[in-house]
């Protein structure tokens, strides 16, 4: 039995080792996530965050009064009641944030910095998909949605009951129209309309491929979507990792109110490859992507995106048939990807990489900020990093913009937001709050596709489940309106 | 009872618990440790938070957090006697309970053999092993109310409570307790289709599926495992509920409890399996010694030993000589190529000769694969390996996710710590250095399963990287690519490695198969400087074959040599 005494006073000493706390705590601690010197709208929930090694945390800010925050451990978490009223009161305020750590005897105070409380909310819902940043494979999915202003969540979709499918693309319209795919047997494009749902099939004898990237009208009409054929390839390169790519893509608009399907000769075809297709606000042009179809992967490095215009009539749901090429890939040594339209109609967002349209693995790749008034481009320094800044969404009022970053660690995608000020420049962009500020370091998720708007969906995960299991699929009917 | 009858019955039982204890420490021991790499316990609110969205809360935390211990060897089959012993002691009680009399402590033994059996498959959680627990002593306290409808009340509660706390062993609560109320058994039959309502609603509202809802915690996803073997426990509990209920003599309950040990072991032992489990456990642990040793016997000629005997020559630089030294060498068992359906083994196995050969890019890959699909979305073996492999390639941001996390288990955390302390110095162990020399530089697109042409990429960025060349060689060769052979020979084989190291034996003999006339023969022999015996043993080999009837005696006289390899092996592309 000598096998068994010893493993036996090996588990109870690791119990109890297991319990302490052996990180100590830095000279100069850092905490986690960097909430430094930042701009924050007045309803967003508490900063929450840890300071490694820490025993006490006290939270001194001093704005128009003086609040003070303590925390015992090494994660720092605001009362939330405290916290609302704090940014209530100091609406419009820049507040300076004192941190003073405690480790046993050892008191250790951190630099000051600010917090800038501006009167522009951020919308207040948010979903993103949670997934394995593996590559093209996946087990467990869920798309979720998180409430800003608390630390609320619900799922939207959870891949388990519904034979373990692909969802994606959670996009909304920010006025009640929403959409995602849902693979798998069952599956289909689910739409959201105010309430009434339904699924879709996209695919139809006139077109190539799916709809997959897409963007929804303002008001709700019409849905235009990238058809592509989405394929893999894997760098050998040690520090690079995946590459996606479109071996071909055109471009769809869906009539929701008459589930018919439209094209045009313009953004179809062989020749060029089309992509991210957005509408601007009046909905009357639809930008998108567009590169020269060259064989890939082997070509990759040619597939420069430029982003495009094409005329579009919501009267008759027709599409142009010619397109403008608004900004040069080649030119700017960038190819463009992910366009989103400011609610206000003033800007045009962007992600810009070296090559190809699948940038979230793409180191180099940042926001760009296109003014349509005079086509000038903000590249969003301080918003960007050296990691993937990638998929961003706009808040209805054109104030912030979330997006997805791998700044953290290269691998894994947080939700990051980013103040536009009146005069276009973007602040330092911060992670979204988590109510134990471990969250991001600890899970092996990433929080991907992250989309923003005002009104919480209407459905739930077991709604979605229902639909994929035995709602009927809608066929949409190839309409050719040219 | 005697006193002197109890005596002998708790001997009888202790022996029996000594029998599951001998079993799982020494005849499926590895098994056993092998669960361990399979999940990862952080010991952090936020991720103990996770088991609060799925049933069997309670078992799950505890379960997970005493499976890594399994680690430490010996401990898992001491964490599971304990266990049984408990649920013997719960049984017994229970079947007392129901009126069972003397021979529930023997018919106790029976549930107990399967859930030995089970406990074997890696789809069985230690978790599901407390499941039963919490769910046999839940309903033993339930039982002693006396009040009949207060009874019916307290299981209307304690039934969901036990699937909240402890999974689908509720079944097993529930059995228990409509054998209880046999003689009035429809008031209780309400109650139990009241409590598998309540569990169908738990499961809807926790997101699982009516299956998932009736198996839970066990993945039914599992590759490794039918999920029917859960139910074994519960069918074989109603079973001896209703056999005991005849007038029945406790050493027939033994005699059942030998015969189903015996068919038991004699169906859950799977000595290749515990071996190649034990063989991918020491390499993970870097006991190369061991390995080599385990490879070279390989008592059931397995495919992961043939493999990790390729990796233990190559780690000594001998894997051409040896190649096809020890009889068969299985056309895939020199690389694995791995896939979302290879299963976990395989995957965690392949990633020790992608890091030997510096092929970063996909050991990146399989090391993410893994970790998708994992029942549980992490294992320590997977995060560790994710480290390390960040590490190699100075991701240290990444390094410090993976770190952070180990930091929070118990086992791993001095190991975390350490590299993390060496990670803010800026130091990286030397082996990574070394792989991160080897790691290919030049960047080039491949299609993920094409485990040849990332290899290729590893040696043409790094043509002095001989273990990855002569991996790629040896490809060819098991694959019978002779054209491609030659082509990567000549390329980087003949310029750098010739002069200094002369030719392999087998390299020469491959050279020549590619011969159709005598002048092409004297032009290789001369070019490639074949030695005179490979020479004199290829012309009698083509003689041999020339003959219109070749028998098997005949050609053994060229065993280990590689004509012999391409005349008798048929290529299995296991991709």
């Amino acid at each position: 039995m000598k096998h068994a005494i010893f493993p036996t006073m090996m588990l109870a000493a690791a119990m109890f080792a297991g319990c302490r706390n052996d990180a100590a705590m830095s000279q100069a601690p850092e905490m986690f996530p960097d909430y430094a010197d930042i701009t924050i709208p007045y309803n967003i929930a508490p900063l929450n965050f840890c300071v490694d090694g820490a025993d006490q945390i006290i939270v001194k800010v001093s704005g128009s009064k003086e609040y003070r925050f303590k925390s015992g451990s090494s994660l720092m978490q605001f009362n939330m009641r405290k916290w609302k009223k704090m940014l209530k009161a100091e609406t419009g305020s820049t507040l300076t944030v004192n941190i003073t750590c405690k480790d046993g005897g050892n008191t250790v105070q951190m630099d000051p910095f600010s917090w800038t409380v501006v009167a522009d909310p951020v919308d207040r819902y948010m979903s993103y998909r949670l997934i394995e940043p593996a590559y093209e494979v996946w087990q467990n999915m869920s798309i979720e949605e998180r409430d800003i202003e608390t630390f609320r969540t619900r799922l939207l979709g959870d891949n388990m009951p519904t034979d373990y499918c692909c969802m994606n693309c959670h996009t909304t319209n920010g006025s009640g129209t929403s959409f995602m795919h849902l693979r798998g047997a069952n599956g289909g494009t689910i739409v959201n309309r105010n309430g009434e749902l339904y699924k879709l099939n996209t695919r139809t004898d006139s077109t190539s491929n799916g709809a997959i990237y897409g963007d929804i009208s303002k008001d709700g009409r019409y849905a235009v979507f990238a058809a592509t054929a989405v394929e893999f390839a894997v760098h050998s390169a040690a520090n690079k990792r995946l590459e996606v790519y479109d071996a071909s893509g055109d471009l769809v608009v869906i009539d929701l109110d008459n589930l018919t399907l439209t094209d045009s000769p313009a953004v179809k075809g062989e020749k060029y490859q089309e992509s991210f297709p957005c509408f601007s606000v009046d909905g009357r042009t639809i930008f998108f992507c567009r590169s020269e179809h060259h064989p890939q992967p082997d070509s990759i490095y040619s597939m420069s995106y430029d982003i495009c215009a094409v005329q579009f009539d919501p009267a008759t749901g027709k599409v142009g048939d010619k397109v403008v090429t608004v900004i040069s890939g080649k030119r700017h040594n960038a190819s463009f990807s992910h366009l989103k339209c400011s609610p206000d109609g003033r800007y045009l967002l962007v992600t810009a990489a070296s090559f190809g349209t699948f940038p979230v693995w793409h180191e180099e790749a940042e926001l760009w900020m296109i003014d349509l008034r005079d086509g000038s481009i903000n590249v969003m320094g301080d918003a960007n990093s050296k990691n993937a800044d990638t998929y961003h969404s706009w808040s209805t009022n054109s104030r912030w913009v979330l997006f997805a970053s791998k700044r953290d660690d290269k691998v894994y995608g947080r939700p990051y937001f980013t103040y536009i000020g009146e005069d276009g420049q973007a602040t330092k962009a911060f992670v979204l709050p988590q109510k134990n500020p471990e969250y991001y370091r600890l899970t092996l998720k990433s929080m991907n596709l992250p989309e923003i708007y005002p009104v919480k969906e209407k459905y739930n995960s077991r709604k979605t489940t229902r639909m994929y299991n035995n709602m009927e699929l809608k066929q949409v009917t190839y309409k050719s309106n040219f | 009872m005697t006193l002197k009858y109890k005596r002998w019955d708790l001997v009888g039982v202790l022996l029996f618990l000594i029998a599951c204890w001998a079993y799982l420490n020494f005849g499926v021991r590895y098994e056993i440790i092998f669960k361990e790499q399979m999940g990862m316990f952080m010991m952090s609110s936020e991720s103990i938070a996770l088991y609060l969205a799925k049933p069997a809360i309670l078992t799950e935390i505890v379960g997970e957090f005493l499976t890594q211990f399994f680690a430490i060897d010996a401990l898992g089959p001491v964490l599971f006697t304990l266990a049984f012993g408990l649920i013997w002691l719960g049984l017994n009680k229970a079947f007392r309970r129901i009126g069972l009399g003397d021979a529930s402590s023997t018919l106790a033994l029976i549930p107990l053999v399967l859930e030995l059996v089970s406990v074997t498959s890696q789809a069985y959680t230690f978790s599901t092993t407390l499941g039963l627990l919490v769910a046999v002593w839940v309903f033993v306290a339930c039982s002693y109310v006396k009040n009949e409808k207060v009874l019916l009340g307290v299981y209307l509660v304690a039934l969901p409570l036990v699937y909240l706390l402890a999974g689908s062993h509720m079944i097993t609560a529930l059995i228990l307790f409509l054998m209880l109320r046999r003689r009035n058994i429809l008031p209780a039959l309400g109650v139990g289709v009241a409590a598998m309502l309540i569990e169908l609603f738990i499961g809807r509202h926790m997101g699982l599926d009516l299956v998932q809802t009736l198996y839970y915690p066990l993945n039914i996803r599992y590759p490794l495992s039918p999920v029917s073997i859960y139910m074994l426990v519960p069918a074989s509990v109603l079973a001896m509920a209703l056999l005991g209920l005849l007038d029945f003599r406790p050493w027939i309950g033994y005699l059942m409890a030998l015969a189903a040990l015996g068919l038991g072991l004699k169906f859950s032992y799977r000595p290749s399996e515990n071996y190649d489990l034990k063989v991918a456990t020491l390499a993970y642990r870097n006991q190369w010694s061991e390995v080599k040793k385990l490879a070279i016997e390989n008592p059931y000629n397995t495919v992961i030993g043939i493999y990790y005997r390729n990796l233990c020559f190559a780690k000594e630089g001998k894997l051409v000589e040896n190649l096809l030294e020890y009889g068969s060498q299985p056309y895939g068992a020199l690389q694995f190529s791995v896939a979302s359906n290879s299963g976990y083994l395989p995957i965690f196995c392949a990633i020790d000769q992608l890091l030997e050969v510096g092929d970063i890019s996909q050991a990146t890959d399989c090391a993410l694969l893994i970790q998708t699909v994992m029942p549980r979305n992490n294992s320590s073996r997977m995060i560790r390996t994710l480290a390390v492999i960040a590490l190699t390639v100075a991701d240290d941001d990444v390094a410090r996710k993976y770190l952070h996390m180990l930091s929070k288990t118990v086992l791993y955390r001095r190991f975390a710590n350490e590299l993390l302390a060496n990670l803010d110095k800026g130091l990286v162990p030397e082996e990574m250095v070394m792989t991160r020399k080897l790691a290919a530089t030049k960047d080039i697109f491949f299609h993920q399963n094409d485990w040849t042409e990332s290899l290729t990429a590893v040696v043409s960025s790094n043509p002095v990287n001989k273990t990855a060349l002569d991996y790629l060689l040896c490809q060819y060769l098991l694959g019978k690519n002779i054209r491609s052979f030659e082509g990567i020979y000549e390329k980087y084989y003949e310029p750098r490695f010739r002069e200094a190291l002369g030719i392999p034996e087998i390299y020469q003999q491959a050279l020549l198969v590619n011969v159709d006339s005598q002048e092409e023969f004297n032009y290789r022999c001369s070019r490639y400087g074949i030695s005179p015996e490979v020479a004199r043993r290829w012309m009698d080999f083509t003689k041999l074959i020339s003959q219109k009837a070749v028998s098997p005696a005949d050609l053994a006289a060229f065993k280990g040599t590689y004509w012999f390899y391409i005349a008798t092996t048929q290529i299995v592309n296991n991709d």
